[in-house]
């Protein structure tokens, strides 16, 4: 189960909904498995914006990095489909990594249509993880 | 000589939960091959099989992306510190 904030998970879906229709994406900060913030990050392909992410691993380097001074960790990525169900893409699973939490929002015409999580199993399998927002 | 290595949280499962550990060595090969000692499995996490860093594994020395530098023969100083940085990418299609 993720649980999130409702400040954190408030700012994933603001993302999602502002950059329509291109995907946005993000690092969720937080401890104990608990989602206490949202950082949006720069989207660095910018061929393929509507449809495809990537991070700037400076970027991350630096979230990650300023995270840590405060006790934090980045324990789950988010992003946004937009025109698209909230359900990991094969892509989406090959470059995954264990552990982390992936957030996806579903955005049709600009508003957000559902946030569903999701991990991979120890079979690199995404197994669907309920939401508790709190 | 030892240099602090920042671990991502995907790889913290083998570092007992630490965010950032201490290895010994003057270039990031030799880091990397002290880090396996220490904590087994982890150098399969980073390289691939010929020794050459995994494809979705970005590692900075400071704030620098060793492709750009010498690689993993990229010299090591005192104080430095080596980060393992996972390549977040992905999409709906």
């Amino acid at each position: 189960m993720l649980r999130i904030v409702r400040d954190a998970a408030e700012k994933v879906r603001e993302n999602a909904r502002a950059s329509y229709p291109n995907e946005c994406c993000g690092l969720l900060l937080g401890k104990e498995g608990v989602v206490l913030e949202a950082v949006k990050v720069k989207n660095i392909n910018t061929e393929r914006a509507q449809d495809r992410y990537e991070i700037d691993p400076r970027e991350f380097l630096m979230v990650e990095k300023e995270a840590a001074k405060r006790g934090l960790a980045v324990i789950g990525i988010y992003h946004s489909h937009p025109d698209h169900p909230a359900e990991p893409s094969e892509f989406d699973r090959t470059r995954a990594w264990p552990e982390y939490f992936y957030l996806i929002v579903g955005v049709r015409g600009g508003r957000e249509t559902e946030v569903r999580c999701w991990r991979l199993d120890d079979a690199d399998v995404f197994v669907e993880e309920e939401i508790a927002e709190k | 000589m030892a240099v602090k290595v920042r671990i991502p949280t995907p790889l913290r499962k083998l570092t007992e939960g630490k965010d950032e550990v201490t290895a010994e060595g003057t270039t990031v090969r030799e880091v990397i091959d002290d880090l396996e000692k220490r904590y087994p499995g982890i150098k399969e996490r980073i390289c691939e099989e010929d020794g050459s860093i995994r494809k979705f594994v970005n590692l900075y020395v400071n704030d620098e992306d060793i492709r750009f530098k010498l690689n993993l023969d990229t010299e090591l100083k005192e104080g430095d510190e080596l980060s393992i940085i996972p390549a977040i990418a992905g999409g709906m299609c």
